[in-house]
Formats: structure tokens, C-alpha cells, sequence
């Protein structure tokens, strides 16, 4: 059985002619926590959608657990679904529906289990998010960060075995960062799970990876364990690290010439 | 020259692309066994949200265009000393035409709009997206319940257009017009068919309520999830849905009543 989790090989999308993501080859190892960083609009959301099959790829294999999962059937893939779970960047909590039958959801649809134990597994993974007192309110009366948690009690609601994290650092204060950080570490050692973490938030990804790949344009520029990454000596990927504003990466979006486009010479 | 072919071409073709959508929404949506997981709580639900909360705009538009109907009917049939088939005509009018359409125009601007809009803003804020990645069809959960509560509310909302609007006839032309009314009701008695009137205009309701619950369900899901995006799908939910019941409506008519 191979060690990974997921294989993505040659992994093409594109959106009219711009091409999102070029040909990515990633191995997600299984149990451990992957990072993928880059700048924004770099594809990072992209490969997620693709991963969970949302978005179809124009050409190259995304197998998990050795299924091709490009390849299902519709139905197939509301079935292998249930071994993923995903936060949302946004959170995507159901707005009808208060918190603790969010996290209840995935429960009542998939299973069986009578009421009571419903209410503990709910209660343990609120509890867990630090929300066990939040469960009547409504997703519109909680603050963004609380919303996260919310919603990320009820991906992990039924112990997945693939866990795909969207941006979870961006918009968080700094305590909840750092329980997220230690929340993420801790579901991974305590459930056993595979995890991808997908943000430009380096220092709290990085501080949790096992192995981090570094993308900028659709295509992979750095990967590695995530000491070796930080030490890169690749420009590309030390102008992202290091946050300079200008470098290989540019700063500016393509523009003719700054001077012509401001008439200075007819002035 | 060429380049408005190109836009002519490119139009047609995602006028094409989009019936195709369409189709395999409801298709998706409506095919297959039904899941009692979701339990009978959802279509409940959407009924009430579709058709209880219409019954407001429904009854009350309804008393209105019966009491305009009759006054007109009045003003004309008094000339010839016919206001007695004043019954015959409001009935009729009602029965075969202005309730299914009247009924389904309303529909359309009260729940067509507001299921695209709820179904837009679901999307926009990733719900649709969660719920897939939670491995729950939206197409099942979302779209079916809501597909059904308007298919099942639009035909009584019909009837129940057609019921008030005869008794605001009958407030206006015999209560206070003073038209008698044992020749105001047995006139409609013995004008209005069962299968001619009644069950045709039932068929047409029902048709009005798949088409406008279609278009406002597949707006919905085709709705760009930006702010503009779902205003323009609800605009095109209202828009659509009037032409085509109005359209459907001249057809069904010809088949119904048109002439041998």
C-alpha cells in the first residue's frame, strides 16, 4: 500500500484561457499534515475544490486512496465524500440551522445513531472548539472566528480520513490562531488523519507541517520538509517567504509601460 | 460583420447551453428514489415557505380582480339587460384564464424570487459547496423539496384565486350592484363545466407551477455568487417565468379551447 493518502499527477485546470493550475504532481502522505502555501490567487483554493471534486481537472489523476476520484460517477463521489471533510474558508455553516445542528448534520445523514449519542459526539467536537455553550445560537449571531469553529466541528464530526483546511489562520485573532494551530496538530495525532492545510499564513502553517509544498502561478516551486523549504535559496520561493514585496514573484500586474500609460513624454 | 455573427453564435450557443443545465437540474433533482433521510420535514417546510406565506398576495389580489371584473361585466352586460349571466361571466373568466395566470404571475414575484434569491445567497456563502464536500446531493436536498412545494402549492393556489375572486364578484355585482342572485349562481351553475373549465385550468396551474419553480430553482444554482449575480437571477426568475406562463398559456389555451 503506498504511504500517501492522495496522488495528484499532472493535474491541469483552467479557467477560459488562463491556466489556474500547470501540470502539479503532489503527494499528500498519510497521518501527516501537509501544507501548501503561496500568494493569494495562486490556485490554492482551486486544487481543493479539485481534490473534493467540486471542480472536474482538464487533465491528470487525483487518486485517493487509490481510487481515481476524477473518473467517479456522481453518486460515487457523494459517497466517497463522507471520508472528507473540509473547512471552508468562509466557514459555510447552514444558515437555517442553529450550531449544534450544523455539526449534527453529517451525523443524521449518515448514520444511524440514536439522539443521545448524536448529542455527545455533537457535544464532545463543540467542546473541542471551545463552542459546547454556543450550540442554540444561530451562524448569524456568532463572530467570524467563532463561525470557523463551529464549522470545524462539524468537518471532523465524522472522523474523516482526509481533512482539507481552506485558509483556516486568515481573520483570526492571535489566541484563536494558535488554538486552531495546537486544534489541527491535535486532531491529526489524536484521530490519525491526513490533513492539507492551504494558506499563505506561513509562520502558523509551518509551525505544524510535515512536509510543505510552495506554489506561485499554478505551478509547484519549492517543496520539502518544512526546514529545507524555509533554507531555500530559490528566489521565487524566498521572495514568498520572506514577504518582499518585489521579486521573481511580481508585484505588479502585467501593465504597459508606466511612463507611456502616464503621457510623460507628450507632457 | 463577423464579430457580431461571433456574439450571434456565442449567444445561441449558451441559450443552448443553458436549456441543457436546466434540464439535467431537474432531472437530477427529481429522478431517483426518494431518500427518507431527508424525512417529509423538508417538503413541509417549503410548503409552508412557498405556499402558505403566497396566500396572503394570493387571497387579496384575487378579492380585488373579482370586484374589478364584475364591475366591468356590469357596466357592459346592464347595457343589453344580461347583468343575470354576470356569473356565467366572471366564472368562466376566472376558471379558464385569469386564475392560473393571474395566480402564477403573483407566484412567480412572491416565491420564484425568493427561492432564487435563498438559493443564490446559498451558494454565494458556500453552503451548496459544504453540503456537497458532506456528501449530501444540494440538487436532493435543496432543490428537490423546494422543486415539489411549488409543483403541489400552485394548482390550489389557483383554486383558492378563483374562490375569493367570485366572492368579491358576488360582494360587488349582487351585494351591491344588485344583481339577483339565484340567476347569479345558477347561470354559473349551468355554464361551467367540470372537465372544460375546472380540470383544465387546474392543468394549466399545475403547468405554471413546474415552469415558474423550475426557472426560479435553476436560477438559483446558475446564479454567479456575487452580490450583482443574484440580482440579476432573481430579475431573470421574474422576467422568465412571466413571459414563459404567459406563452404557455396561449398555447395550452389553443389546445384546450381552440377551435376544430
Amino acid at each position: 500500500m503506498s504511504p500517501n493518502c492522495l496522488e495528484l499527477r499532472g493535474l491541469s485546470f483552467s479557467r477560459g484561457r488562463r491556466a489556474i493550475l500547470d501540470s502539479l504532481d503532489i503527494d499528500i502522505p498519510r497521518g501527516k499534515i501537509t501544507a501548501i502555501l503561496g500568494p493569494s490567487g495562486c490556485g490554492k483554493t482551486t486544487l481543493l475544490r479539485l481534490i473534493g471534486s467540486q471542480l472536474r481537472p482538464d487533465s491528470g489523476s487525483i487518486r485517493f486512496e487509490g481510487t481515481d476520484i476524477s473518473r467517479l460517477h456522481r453518486r460515487e463521489l457523494f459517497v466517497l465524500r463522507e471520508r472528507m471533510g473540509m473547512l471552508f474558508q468562509s466557514g459555510a455553516l447552514f444558515t437555517d440551522l442553529s450550531v449544534y445542528e450544523n455539526v449534527a448534520f453529517p451525523l443524521r445523514l449518515h448514520t444511524d445513531l440514536p439522539e443521545s449519542m448524536i448529542r455527545d459526539l455533537v457535544l464532545i467536537k463543540l467542546h473541542a472548539v471551545g463552542l459546547r455553550g454556543a450550540r442554540d445560537l444561530m451562524p448569524a449571531e456568532l463572530s467570524g472566528g467563532m463561525a470557523r469553529r463551529a464549522a470545524l466541528a462539524r468537518a471532523i464530526i465524522l472522523d474523516p480520513e482526509l481533512i482539507m483546511y481552506d485558509e483556516p489562520f486568515v481573520g483570526q485573532d492571535p489566541i484563536f490562531a494558535g488554538v486552531l494551530r495546537d486544534l489541527i496538530k491535535r486532531i491529526n495525532e489524536a484521530m490519525g488523519g491526513t490533513c492539507i492545510i492551504v494558506s499563505h499564513d506561513i509562520a502558523e502553517t509551518v509551525a505544524i507541517s510535515d512536509y510543505v509544498y510552495v506554489l506561485s502561478a499554478g505551478k509547484i516551486i519549492g517543496q520539502g520538509p518544512p526546514e529545507a523549504v524555509m533554507n531555500s535559496d530559490d528566489p521565487r520561493v524566498r521572495q514568498f517567504l520572506q514577504g518582499l514585496p518585489d521579486g521573481p514573484v511580481p508585484f505588479h500586474y502585467p501593465a504597459p509601460d508606466y511612463r507611456s500609460d502616464l503621457r510623460v513624454e507628450e507632457a | 460583420m463577423l464579430a457580431y455573427l461571433q456574439r450571434l453564435g456565442r449567444t445561441g450557443l449558451d441559450v443552448a447551453a443553458g436549456f441543457g443545465r436546466a434540464g439535467i437540474l431537474l432531472a437530477q433533482a427529481l429522478w431517483g428514489p426518494i431518500d427518507w433521510r431527508y424525512g417529509p420535514g423538508l417538503l413541509l417546510r417549503q410548503l409552508h415557505f412557498v405556499g402558505v406565506y403566497s396566500l396572503i398576495i394570493i387571497v387579496v389580489s384575487g378579492v380585488l380582480i373579482g370586484m374589478v371584473l364584475a364591475l366591468q361585466g356590469y357596466t357592459v352586460l346592464v347595457r343589453f339587460g344580461a347583468e343575470s349571466a354576470l356569473g356565467q361571466m366572471v366564472s368562466l373568466t376566472l376558471l379558464r384564464e385569469l386564475g392560473p395566470v393571474v395566480a402564477a404571475l403573483l407566484f412567480a414575484g412572491r416565491a420564484g424570487s425568493a427561492l432564487t434569491a435563498e438559493i443564490g445567497l446559498m451558494k454565494a456563502t458556500d453552503q451548496l459547496a459544504a453540503m456537497e464536500m458532506i456528501g449530501v446531493d444540494p440538487l436532493r436536498r435543496v432543490a428537490r423539496p423546494r422543486l415539489w412545494a411549488g409543483i403541489i402549492s400552485m394548482p390550489i393556489l389557483a383554486q383558492v384565486f378563483n374562490t375569493v375572486a367570485i366572492l368579491g364578484a358576488v360582494g360587488v355585482g349582487v351585494s351591491w350592484l344588485g344583481v339577483d342572485a339565484g340567476s347569479f349562481w345558477s347561470n354559473m351553475q349551468g355554464s361551467v363545466e367540470l372537465g372544460e373549465d375546472v380540470i383544465n385550468g387546474v392543468i394549466k396551474a399545475f403547468a405554471f407551477g413546474v415552469v415558474v419553480t423550475w426557472i426560479a430553482v435553476f436560477e438559483g444554482f446558475d446564479a454567479e455568487p456575487t452580490p450583482e449575480g443574484i440580482s440579476t437571477a432573481t430579475t431573470r426568475t421574474v422576467v422568465y417565468s412571466s413571459l414563459a406562463v404567459l406563452a404557455m398559456d396561449f398555447l395550452l389555451t389553443a389546445i384546450m379551447f381552440g377551435v376544430d
